[in-house]
């Protein structure tokens, strides 16, 4: 019979952590898993190693950088896992730039048209880049992008400006609001 | 300006997708937390399991097999799966996510499992199929020495013996091209690392 200790501290954190970034951890499995029941599986895996994760918390970094760190380092342990069931070939953003575009999107793509595009990109990257490009969207400066990623300020700026350069080559202006 | 407004709206297009927004109550996540320790164990117990097993025919076989060459095979079948339990129960605990994770920047995390899985591939052919080597191979001389008695069965050994050693080059090489690639993927975090 497994016990866990457990202390108040520990549920309390999870439950703050749970309710400020449960829709950022949606959106993350989100990128990592494309298939609903297995999204739904790293989901719970992801809230599990969070709550875990909490009974060592020094609030030696912010608890915005833990959560990140914690979901990202669940969820690449979870690609890994099914990269090797499915023989998946993720790409890195250098090698995205450096591809041809796909055919020109409609001008009339719709916001959810556009969501699923940026979504099979994001899927389709290596856990690092999926990283940067998930924290950059979600809005996160380039300093905490590499306090979670553990890359450089230098290249986490590089791969922004690449991940720009991609997002404009295959999203062109409208195309996000069906005009 | 366009290219601003463009990031800008697939950013909104991001965080305002529609969600399930699904939580996870604390006694689920509890629930949870058990059920995939006892899992683990379970995963555990029967790999022991299966390994006693093995070690329990080989056993019998020792006891009453007639000839010596047989004896001493079975013995080493019986250590060989001795050691690959050993090694199970070593290793068989790094599945499950360290508690520490919220510790690790993702670079070195991910270098960790790379390196972990690229060790397991290099080993694999020593730790799991090398032990049980010396027995198999005792085994197949007993088994030749009967069949050369009757000369018309050795077409049928020969291509055995092949196909044996066939599976065991090619078992070998695909591990080894696949830690060849985690090995260029490790490179590449070290190259970023070296760059941090």
């Amino acid at each position: 019979m497994t016990t866990w200790s457990v202390d108040s501290s520990q549920d309390g954190r999870y439950l703050t952590a749970a309710a400020e970034f449960g829709p950022a951890l949606e959106r993350l499995a989100r990128a990592y898993e494309a298939d609903p029941d297995r999204r739904r599986d790293l989901l719970q895996e992801v809230h599990l190693a969070l709550w875990r994760s909490f009974a060592s918390w020094n609030g030696a970094c912010s608890m915005r950088t833990w959560v990140y760190r914690v979901a990202h380092n669940a969820a690449t342990s979870h690609v890994m896992r099914e990269r090797r069931a499915r023989s998946q070939v993720l790409v890195s953003v250098e090698e995205l730039e450096a591809m041809p575009d796909p055919a020109a999107p409609e001008a009339a793509a719709g916001d959810r048209q556009a969501l699923d595009r940026l979504l099979a990109l994001v899927q389709g990257l290596k856990p690092l880049d999926r990283q940067v490009i998930l924290s950059y969207l979600e809005g996160l400066e380039a300093a905490e992008i590499g306090e979670i990623t553990g890359i450089s300020a230098g290249n986490v700026a590089t791969k922004i400006h690449r991940i720009k350069n991609v997002l404009a080559r295959r999203f062109h202006q409208g195309a996000c609001h069906g005009e | 300006m366009a290219n601003e407004s463009l990031q800008d709206d697939l950013r909104n297009v991001w965080r305002q997708q529609p969600l399930e927004n699904k939580t996870m109550p604390l006694e689920e996540i509890r629930t949870r937390a058990a059920r995939f320790e006892r899992r683990i164990n379970r995963r555990n117990l029967r790999e022991y399991i299966g390994g006693a097993v093995g070690v329990a025919i080989y056993w019998l076989y020792l006891k009453n097999a007639p000839d010596p060459l047989t004896r001493a095979g079975s013995a080493l079948i019986v250590a060989g799966t001795l050691f690959i339990v050993w090694r199970l129960y070593r290793h068989g605990r790094t599945t499950r996510l360290p508690q520490d994770l919220g510790f690790s920047a993702s670079l070195d995390f991910h270098r960790r499992q790379l390196v972990q899985q690229r060790d397991l591939l290099r080993g694999i052919f020593w730790w799991y199929i090398a032990p049980l080597l010396p027995g198999l191979s005792l085994f197949f001389v007993v088994a030749i020495q009967k069949l050369l008695v009757r000369p018309e069965h050795l077409v049928l050994v020969s291509l055995l013996l092949s196909g044996m050693i066939g599976a065991l080059v090619w078992i070998w090489r695909i591990n080894r091209s696949a830690a060849a690639c985690l090995d260029r993927q490790i490179a590449e975090i070290d190259r970023l690392e070296r760059e941090a």
